[in-house]
Formats: structure tokens, C-alpha cells, sequence
């Protein structure tokens, strides 16, 4: 019965005045335990007391799909919507904190994202759809830890760091070692993510995004970069970040671009040259959204593309 | 010519119930005892069924019947070669194979049941390409056949070898095609219901074809088809997509239903759907076309093979309807086509809006353009030198001299609307930067409705009750299409009544004459002149009635009267459009029931005589063409192989727009499909497994990749379609594909010669992942 139940949530929809007005998890999931704690104390305490049974629920955009005609698995949910500041952003002098409940929509709107974090803020806005936007956060994205996830590479570009909260206390985790695999991170099942900290990234930082689908909404990406230059008041290059989505096993960072570029004007660095690296670098496999093949050749086009694009905003 | 209801861009009749959700859809239907029906397919796609055990099903609670081959009476149906299995029984021959059904309970009981079922499989060999099937030595798909050919259409005009032994330049290229699912939105439903009003069984549904649902029904259950009644609900899409899968289906339930006699419902989900439902047929196409060196074409000679899949389900008409169209419509005086159908072991293939053309048309308008390219010659005038015109011989021998061929007109307007002219000479000069842009064309010609495949005749009934309103069944179905709203239109015309007079009855095939299939295009041509005809005889009974009642009186002959306005009238006067009002049509209504006048009429249309020969390929296969004209505005990133349509121009001459809103949508939704199918649409198989059977892995257009749409509707009325009117549903989606391959030519100077014109063959030529190793 208990398996019936939950089933009937995830039947195929009838038309017409059949539907409820909004999507409410509680009609949803009746059948398996149901929880929507106030406080991250207490939802901890609940995780910790089941042992790993419990699926965290944000926007369950990835939750539903993972689980599409199988829901009854699910022995139990913790619904973190209650929780009071997991929905904010919130600007610190040296650094901004985005709650793992903020939307791609509100990163997509946010002033702040726009001004501090452009690639962020445009990596959010081609998300999905607008559905998936307005539901999807960015915390499920990086617990969900697609090598495709959109944030991730621009999350790492920023220098983001995690905040893991257990019974046990916290920790902060750099996004250089959070992702150990494809749809894996180091965060245990006792943990939640609470925070997103991000260093304010200073005056002369200049970002660009690309992300290459099949399509042009509602795609995962066929591979994704986020580029982050900053430079000193001179125009040399104090620091550089090309990270990937979508060509290995986790987002990745290709180091030796920071190696080469550092100390650098940007006119003085050769773009094709830094292409060929990154394609070099990265270790793409073939899957139904592209080849390898592709991949690399990509990978070296937008990154001349994105390095130009820098060079032209950086110049003005 | 004036009119009042057709003509006009009238809202559709059955717009308000489907944008409320009070339009019921099948899988929106309850019957009491219901039960849930579900098919256990096959885990290989070639494979002996050593031995099914069902008793474990049978045991469970909840489970009802669980049926297997052995039970059903007659296991082979088909609308054209009758070998399609309702349930694998020795042999299963493709993925989507079904091997038992069970009805239970609840749906939770069905799906239960059907993990309980053992089926032992001996693994075998099987085929899974066309150029391995045709091998003299190859395994044969079907043991009982000779071999693995479907079918072979020849077409013989001239003589090949003089014709190329004349040009000067002669090009040889070869062309493929992909699988394509058809995406409707609404995935399969069908529910039997037992004995119903004295039905043996009566089908409820998503049917795109009662009749030949019925005709199936009837056929596997062994009985007379006036005991299985077929009643269509509102479709969700069906796109040629809902034919024979839903007459397998219907079988299944009617099965269920009848060994239970309790209803049965049954409801693909979108992995069924697409891992069961039949496909776009692909082709592999050896194009070689001789020319003049002014550009005149000499000779082509064409061999076209079609995937069939496990069924010959439709492939033998599919891949007639590319013959009549291979060589699109130029005058060629010397013709060699040869176009096949082969068994595979992969997914069946079988109707999907187009029908064989677009296949052709990729390859024979790509062609068109790398001739052009080959003689330095514009694609525009090459194709000006060539085109049909009134009283042209077609490649089948077929001389056009019974409606008015417009090709020119119509290429000249698509020209005119996207500035082709102005803008193919920008963009041929070098371009900087990584994004190019190309300007592309290309035209067809279409045969109208079935044409040498099959009797083309359709009825309807018009019912007038005494009230004055009107009862209108056809056996044409609506599938999305705007039927309903077409057929209300023309009755209403006829009539001189307003549309919200008319009440559409949905298609029972124990009320109506069967129809055939609503297919080709052909509704509005076909359907429309039997509504007409149906509701030209109501006025005449009317027009009597009148005359004998008023006639004396106020001096008129029934053939005076004027219908109008819901009002019957007669000219007085000098002055034209002087009229008196005689009665109106509700009080008449109610006269004429008091006088005991029938009416109601049933109409009747039968196509003209059209003719083909098997052996040559010669022949009138078509009645009348359309023709059409879509140019593509496409920009590419060079870096990364994406492709943005810009804006796609397409004019089409549709004799007469019955409704110019409607023929707009038919545009638009056309266009967008055949963007699909240039761009990104393919179902990757991979050994008779499909890799991608949902739409996270299927990818369809989105409203983001639709390009500005400019619809051009060209009218030149044909004498035998209704007011004129002719097709429009599939011409739209048969020339976007080239289309765009050529504007990607002219934007990169890659000739992409397989679709879909995906990220990796436009960056760097072939496409490597596994399904697509082509
Ligand atoms: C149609 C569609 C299109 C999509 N398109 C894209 C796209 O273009 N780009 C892209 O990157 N993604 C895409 N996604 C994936 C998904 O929408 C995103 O990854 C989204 O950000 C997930 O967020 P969510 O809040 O819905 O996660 P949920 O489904 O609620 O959760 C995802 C995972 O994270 C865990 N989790 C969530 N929050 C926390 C927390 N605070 N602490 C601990 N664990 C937590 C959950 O337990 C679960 O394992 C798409 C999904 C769909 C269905």
C-alpha cells in the first residue's frame, strides 16, 4: 500500500482540472516519512537519526528525474524549504554567501551575482528552462555533482568553498576537493550543505562563460568553461582560472594555464597556444552529448574565444 | 470568388475544450471494473522464445490474464503485407517486440506481474543494416520469405545511357538518412471495452486510423468488423505515428478485455513509446545526375534503399511515394531510379508525416546545389532552368496539364520574401570571425493524397435537427490538424449557417463509411469535397422544400434561393446582391421535420482515376501536386559546429486556403519538424537496441531554437479541390533539411551529406558517436 501510494504521485498526468494548483511535496509523499524541519540544528539531528535513509530535498529537479517511476525506494524526506537563510544571498566585505536554497532564477536576477559574479550569473541563466530555473538550486546542483553541472565550473573559477553542517559540527570544503567522481563529492550522508562562500573577487576581474549543447534550452551541456582572469593595476595577470564542465569525471581546473598566463599581459600570451593545452588537458570520454573528438577541438576553440573576449573587456 | 466561412482564418471549433482541459484524451477515460493492461517485451532484438512460463503472474494478486501468442487467434496483421506479430511467438525480431500482456488490478499488480513472467531466450544473430540484408548469402529476417526484400520499385524514362553519354558534367553522391521518432505529445492509450452495446468490443483512444485499427481488431480476433467499433478521442499528436502500434495495442486490450470481460486500459509510458512505436524509415541514396554545361539536367540515375525494420508495415508505399518524387520536380528526360525496402532486425519503420519524401528530398536538393556549385552556376537559376511548368512530363511520364503548375510563382515569392537574392551575394563574400552565415533553398513537388496506393474515397453526414442545428460526422479523423474546424467551415459555406451551429461528432466506424485512412494530406481534398457533396444535397432537399412551400407565392425555382446568415433567401431587384428573405434556417428546419422532408445526406467523394504501371514506374500516380518553396537563413559557429537557424521562408501553394490561420500553423509546426530532422533529431541504434528512449536523450527543437517563421500562402485554385483547396500538412516539413544543408554549405563550405547536420559533423565532418558511425 505504502508502495502504491507513492507510485500514484509519479503516474503519468491526466489533463485538465485534475491537477492541484502548485507542486506540494507533502501531497506527494505521503506514503514514505515526510520531514520539513525550521531550524538546520534540528534537520541535522533528524539526518543523523536515520541513518542515511532520508533524501535531502531541495527543488527536487534531479531528485524527481532520479527517481521517476521508482519513488517508493525513497524511505523518507527532509525537505530543507523551511529552514529559515538557506534562501539568501548576503554580502560580507571580503566575500558573498549564497544559500544551497537560492534558485538559478535568483542567481540569474541577483544584482550582486551580476556584478561580482558574471559568469556565475550567466551560467544560471542557461540553465534548463524556466521551470527548471525557477525550481533547481544551486545546492542540489553541486551535491548532485554532474561532471555536466553548469555552477560547478564557475563555482570553482570563483574559488567557491562549501560549508558541511552535521550533529558533529561543520567543516569548509574548497571546491578543488569537494568532487571525487562523476555524481560524487566527499559529503557524507549525516551532512547538509549550508552555505556557498565566495571571495569577492576585486576590482579587475574579468570573467567569460560558454556552455555548447545540442540545443539551445533545456540541454545538458556537451562541455562548459568558465574563465576568471584578474589582473594588477599594471594589466599583468595576477591570477587565471579555466575550468571545465563536462570533459572529465568532475568539473576541472586546467593548472597549467595558471602557470603559463601568470605575470603576463594578455596581449603578450599566445590564445592558440593556450587552446591546444586545454584541449591537451582535459579527458573527455564519448557519450550520447559528443565525442572526445569533438570535445578537444571544442574545448580549444572557446578557449581562444573566451580569452579574446577577456582581452577586448580588459582593453576597454 | 466571395465567400463567407471558408477563406477565413475562423477560430478552431475545438479550441475552447482543449485549452480548458474539458477535452477528454484517452488516457483521461474510466470505465467501471477496469483493468490495467501491460506488454512484457523482449530483452534481445533477435532472439527464440524457448519457453514462457506465466504461472507466477497468474498468481499474483491483483492479476487478471496474462495472455501470450498462443491465445491470440490470428497473429499476423498489416495494412499492406499482413506480418506484424500482436505477440512475438517463436521469434521475436525487434527490441520493441512484445512477448506477453497481462491486465491486473491496479497498474502496480500489472507491472509486478510482468517481472513474474519467465521467458526463456535463445540469443541469435540478427541484421541490423540494409546494405548486410540485401547480400545474397545473408540470414533471412523472416524464414518464411524468399528473402529479405520488401518491396523494389523500378521507374524507367529514355534511356539512361544516352542521357549521361549527352552531359558534360555528371556528379555522383551518396546520401543517408536517420531513424526519427515522431514526438507526439500524447503517448500511445487505447482502452477495450467488452461487449458494449452489443459490440463484440468497442476501441477507445488515441487512433489516428479507426478503420484501420478496426480492420486490425477485426482481423486478429477472427471476426466481422461490425462487431468491433473504433471511437477516436481527442489525439495529442500523431503525426502518421499512431497507426499500426495502436492497432497492435488495440488487439492486446481487446484480447485482454475479452478474456476478462471486464474494460482494459492501456497506456504507453515515453520509454515505451518510443522503444515500441515504429519510425521514420532512413535511407542510404546513390544520387548521379548528368547536366549540360549551361545547366540543363540530362539524366539521373537514383538507387534508394529504406531501412524497413522488422515489418513491412508501410515501406512499400513509403518508398513509392519516393519513387513519383526522387528526382523532385525538374524536367529530366532520362530517368533510372531503383528504391527498396528491406527487413532488418532494427525498430519497424512505417508512415511519419512526409512519407518517403524528405528522405529524397535532402538528397535531390543537396544535389541540386552541388551541381550548381560543379558549374559555377547560382542554385537559384539552376533550378529556374529545370523546374516543372504547365504541361511538363514528369519522371513517371506524367504530363501536368490539369492545374496550374506554379513552381516559379511560388519560388519566386519565397525569393522575393527572404531577399534570397541580396543576401546570397553578401554572404559569398568572405565572412570574419568564427560565425558564418548561408542562405539556402530548396523546392518540391507533392503528390496529393494517396494516389496509385490505394482507393481514395471518403463520406460524411450532415444531420440537420429540427431546430436548425447540425450534426456533422466525417470519416476523416482529426489529429490535431484543424479537420474539425475545415470540414465546419465548408458545411457552413454550403449551408449559408454560422459554425456554432455545427456540432463535430468524433469518428465511430459503426456510424460512418470507412474512410480510409487520415493520411497524405488528403482530408481537406478528400474529406472536404464528401462534406460538401453531403452538404450539397441537404440544400437541395431544402432548396425543394422551400419552393414547394413558398414558391407561388413569391415566384422563385428552388435553384433562386440563397443561403446566408443563417437565413434563406431570394434575389429581387435588378441590383446585385439584392435579396429578399424567404424564411430562416431554424424555422425551415422545423417546417421541413413537420413535413415529414428528410435531412440528412451522406456525402461521398472518390478521387479521379489516376494510373501507374509496377514494372516501368510510368504512369498518372497523382491527381493533382502541390509545390513548395522553404530558404533558410542559418549562422554557424565555426568553432563549435553549432548551427542557429536564423529565419526559414516558406511558400506553399495550397490551392485554396480553406483557413489561412490554420495553414499558417501547419507551416509553422512543419517548419519546426523539419528543423528537428535537419539539426538534431536521431534515434541511435546500436545492434537493434535503441540508446536514447526518452527525451532527455531524443532531442527535439525547443521554442528557443525556432528560427522567425515567414509562411507564404500561394493560391491557385485546383478544379477538383474543394473551392480549390488542396494540401498543406506535409509539404512543410519536406524541404527543411536541405535547406539548411545548403545554407551550412554556403556559411562553411562543408558539405554535410548525412543528417542530422549535428554539433560534430559540422565541426569536424563525421559524426563518431556510436549510433550515428556514419
Ligand atoms: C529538465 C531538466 C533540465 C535540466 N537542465 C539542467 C542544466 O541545463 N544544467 C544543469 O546544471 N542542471 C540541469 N538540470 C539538473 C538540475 O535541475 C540542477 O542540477 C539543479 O540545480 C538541482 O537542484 P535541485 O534543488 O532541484 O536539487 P534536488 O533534486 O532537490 O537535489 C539534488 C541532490 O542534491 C541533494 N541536496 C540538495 N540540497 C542539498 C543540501 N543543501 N545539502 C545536502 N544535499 C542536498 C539532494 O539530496 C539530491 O541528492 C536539469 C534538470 C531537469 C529535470
Amino acid at each position: 500500500m505504502k508502495e502504491s501510494a507513492a507510485r500514484s504521485g509519479n503516474r503519468q498526468g491526466t489533463s485538465g482540472g485534475d491537477f492541484k494548483d502548485c507542486f506540494r511535496p507533502e501531497d506527494y509523499f505521503t506514503a514514505s516519512k515526510y520531514f520539513a524541519p525550521e531550524s538546520l540544528k534540528e534537520a541535522v539531528e533528524i539526518l543523523e537519526g536515520y541513518g542515511g535513509d532520508l533524501k535531502v530535498l531541495a527543488g527536487g529537479t534531479d531528485l524527481l528525474v532520479e527517481y521517476y517511476e521508482r519513488l517508493y525506494e525513497v524511505k523518507g524526506w527532509l525537505d530543507l524549504k523551511n529552514i529559515p537563510g538557506l534562501k539568501e544571498i548576503k554580502v560580507f566585505e571580503d566575500r558573498i554567501e549564497i544559500g544551497p536554497l537560492v534558485t538559478h532564477t535568483e542567481l540569474e536576477k541577483s544584482e550582486n551575482i551580476k556584478e561580482y559574479y558574471p559568469v556565475l550569473n550567466r551560467a544560471a541563466a542557461d540553465v534548463g528552462s524556466p521551470q527548471i530555473r525557477n525550481r533547481g538550486t544551486i545546492g542540489g546542483n553541486i551535491i548532485t555533482a554532474s561532471p555536466a553541472g553548469d555552477l560547478l565550473a564557475p563555482l570553482m573559477a570563483y574559488d567557491a568553498e562549501f560549508k558541511l553542517v552535521s550533529t558533529r559540527g561543520e567543516r569548509i570544503v574548497p571546491v578543488g576537493q569537494f568532487f571525487t567522481g562523476p555524481k560524487r563529492t566527499i559529503i557524507s550522508s549525516n551532512e547538509i550543505l549550508s552555505r556557498i562562500i565566495i571571495p569577492l573577487p576585486g576590482e579587475r576581474t574579468y570573467g567569460s562563460w560558454c556552455k555548447v549543447g545540442k540545443r539551445k534550452a533545456l540541454i545538458i551541456s556537451s562541455i562548459t568553461l568558465a574563465l576568471v582572469v584578474k589582473f594588477n593595476k599594471e594589466r599583468v595577470i595576477k591570477d587565471i582560472r579555466a575550468c571545465l564542465g563536462a570533459v572529465a569525471p568532475t568539473p576541472v581546473e586546467i593548472k597549467e594555464v595558471r602557470k603559463r598566463a601568470r605575470g603576463k599581459r594578455i596581449e603578450d600570451l599566445n590564445f592558440s597556444e593556450l587552446g591546444e593545452l586545454v584541449a591537451e588537458r582535459i579527458s573527455p570520454i564519448d557519450d550520447i552529448r559528443g565525442t572526445a573528438e569533438y570535445r578537444r577541438d571544442v574545448a580549444r576553440e572557446i578557449m581562444i574565444n573566451a580569452l579574446e573576449e577577456i582581452a577586448e573587456k580588459a582593453a576597454e | 470568388m466571395s465567400f463567407n466561412k471558408v477563406n477565413k482564418s475562423v477560430k478552431r471549433i475545438d479550441a475552447y475544450e482543449k485549452v480548458t482541459g474539458r477535452a477528454k484524451y484517452g488516457a483521461d477515460l474510466k470505465f467501471a471494473g477496469m483493468l490495467y493492461g501491460k506488454v512484457l517485451r523482449t530483452k534481445y532484438p533477435h532472439a527464440r522464445i524457448l519457453k514462457i512460463d506465466i504461472k507466477k503472474a497468474l498468481e499474483y494478486p491483483g492479476v487478471e490474464a496474462v495472455l501470450t501468442a498462443r491465445d491470440v487467434p490470428n497473429n499476423q496483421f498489416g495494412v499492406i503485407i499482413r506480418n506484424q506479430q500482436v505477440l512475438a511467438g517463436k521469434e521475436t525480431f525487434y527490441i520493441g517486440d512484445g512477448v506477453a500482456v497481462v491486465a491486473a488490478r491496479t497498474e502496480e499488480a500489472a507491472e509486478r506481474a510482468l517481472e513474474l513472467i519467465e521467458v526463456k531466450y535463445q540469443e541469435l544473430p540478427g541484421i541490423y543494416d540494409p546494405e548486410e540484408a540485401m547480400k545474397e548469402d545473408a540470414d533471412r529476417v523472416h524464414k518464411e520469405l524468399p528473402g529479405n526484400q520488401v518491396i523494389h520499385h523500378p521507374l524507367r524514362k529514355g534511356d539512361i545511357e544516352e542521357g549521361f553519354a549527352r552531359a558534360d558534367v555528371i556528379l555522383e553522391r551518396e546520401y543517408t538518412t536517420q531513424f526519427v521518432e515522431h514526438s507526439y505529445l500524447e503517448p500511445e492509450v487505447v482502452i477495450a471495452v467488452p461487449h458494449e452495446q452489443n459490440s463484440l468490443v468497442t476501441i477507445y483512444g488515441s487512433v489516428q486510423n479507426p478503420y484501420a485499427t478496426q480492420n486490425a481488431v477485426a482481423s486478429v480476433l477472427q471476426v466481422e468488423l461490425s462487431r468491433v467499433r473504433v471511437i477516436q478521442n481527442h489525439l495529442g499528436g500523431s503525426f502518421g505515428g499512431k497507426d499500426e502500434v495502436i492497432s497492435s495495442m488495440a488487439a492486446r486490450a481487446a484480447l485482454l478485455a475479452l478474456k476478462t470481460n471486464r474494460p482494459v486500459k492501456m497506456v504507453n509510458s515515453r520509454d515505451e513509446s518510443i522503444l515500441e512505436s515504429y519510425k521514420r524509415h532512413p535511407y542510404r541514396m546513390k544520387y548521379k545526375v548528368g547536366a549540360t554545361r549551361e545547366g540543363k539536367l540530362v539524366a539521373m540515375e537514383i538507387k534508394a534503399v529504406a531501412d524497413s525494420g522488422a515489418y513491412a508495415c508501410q515501406t512499400p508505399f513509403v518508398t513509392w511515394r519516393s519513387v513519383v518524387q526522387a528526382t523532385g520536380p525538374y524536367e529530366v528526360p532520362h530517368v533510372k531510379t531503383d528504391t527498396y525496402g528491406y527487413y532488418t532486425n532494427n525498430i519497424y519503420t512505417g508512415a511519419m508525416r512526409g512519407y518517403g519524401s524528405p528522405q529524397v528530398i535532402f538528397a535531390q536538393e543537396s544535389l541540386m546545389d552541388e551541381l550548381a556549385t560543379e558549374l559555377g552556376m547560382d542554385p537559384l537559376e539552376l533550378r529556374l532552368q529545370n523546374i516543372y511548368h504547365n504541361n511538363s512530363i514528369t519522371a513517371s511520364g506524367q504530363r501536368l496539364d490539369n492545374h496550374k503548375v506554379s513552381l516559379k510563382e511560388v519560388i519566386l515569392k519565397a525569393v522575393e520574401a527572404s531577399n534570397y537574392r541580396e543576401k546570397y551575394a553578401e554572404y559569398n563574400k568572405s565572412q570574419s570571425g568564427d560565425k558564418k552565415r548561408g542562405i539556402g533553398m530548396a523546392i518540391s513537388f507533392r503528390g496529393c493524397s494517396l494516389g496509385a496506393e490505394a482507393v481514395d474515397a471518403a463520406a460524411a453526414i450532415i444531420h440537420i435537427q429540427k431546430d436548425g442545428s447540425l450534426d456533422l460526422y466525417s470519416g476523416l479523423a482529426e489529429n490535431g490538424q484543424g479537420l474539425k474546424t475545415i470540414f465546419a467551415q465548408i458545411a457552413a459555406e454550403e449551408l449559408g449557417i454560422d459554425l456554432d451551429r455545427i456540432n463535430f461528432m468524433e469518428v465511430d466506424t459503426s456510424i460512418i463509411p470507412d474512410s480510409g485512412s487520415t493520411v497524405a494530406s488528403r482530408s481537406t481534398l478528400i474529406g472536404g469535397n464528401a462534406v460538401r457533396n453531403a452538404a450539397r444535397k441537404v440544400k437541395a432537399i431544402i432548396a425543394e422544400f422551400i419552393e414547394e412551400e413558398y414558391g407561388d407565392e413569391f415566384g422563385f425555382k428552388a435553384k433562386d434561393l440563397i443561403f446566408k446568415d443563417n437565413r434563406i433567401y431570394v434575389a429581387e431587384g435588378k441590383d446585385v446582391g439584392d435579396i429578399k428573405e424567404i424564411i430562416s434556417f431554424k424555422e425551415m428546419a422545423g417546417k421541413a421535420y413537420n413535413a415529414g422532408v428528410l435531412l440528412s445526406a451522406y456525402g461521398w467523394y472518390k478521387a479521379p482515376e489516376i494510373s501507374w504501371d509496377e514494372e516501368t514506374g510510368q504512369g498518372n500516380p497523382y491527381f493533382t501536386y502541390v509545390y513548395g518553396c522553404q530558404i533558410a537563413e542559418v549562422e554557424v559557429d565555426t568553432g563549435t559546429g553549432e548551427i542557429e537557424v536564423l529565419k526559414m521562408t516558406a511558400a506553399h501553394d495550397v490551392g485554396r486556403a480553406i483557413n489561412p490561420a490554420n495553414v499558417k500553423g501547419q507551416i509553422y509546426g512543419g517548419v519546426m519538424m523539419g528543423l528537428g530532422y535537419a539539426i538534431m533529431e536521431e534515434l541511435e541504434t546500436e545492434e537493434g537496441y535503441i540508446r536514447n528512449t526518452n527525451f532527455d536523450g531524443y532531442l527535439i527543437p525547443t521554442v528557443r531554437d525556432m528560427p522567425e517563421i515567414i509562411p507564404v500562402i500561394v493560391e491557385n485554385p485546383d478544379p477538383v479541390g474543394p473551392y480549390g483547396a488542396k494540401s498543406i500538412g506535409e509539404p512543410t516539413l519536406e524541404l527543411g533539411s536541405a535547406a539548411i544543408a545548403n545554407a551550412v554549405f554556403q556559411a562553411t563550405g562543408r558539405r554535410i551529406r548525412s543528417l542530422p547536420l549535428n554539433l560534430e559533423r559540422v565541426l569536424i565532418g563525421h559524426s563518431l558517436s556510436k549510433g550515428g558511425n556514419r
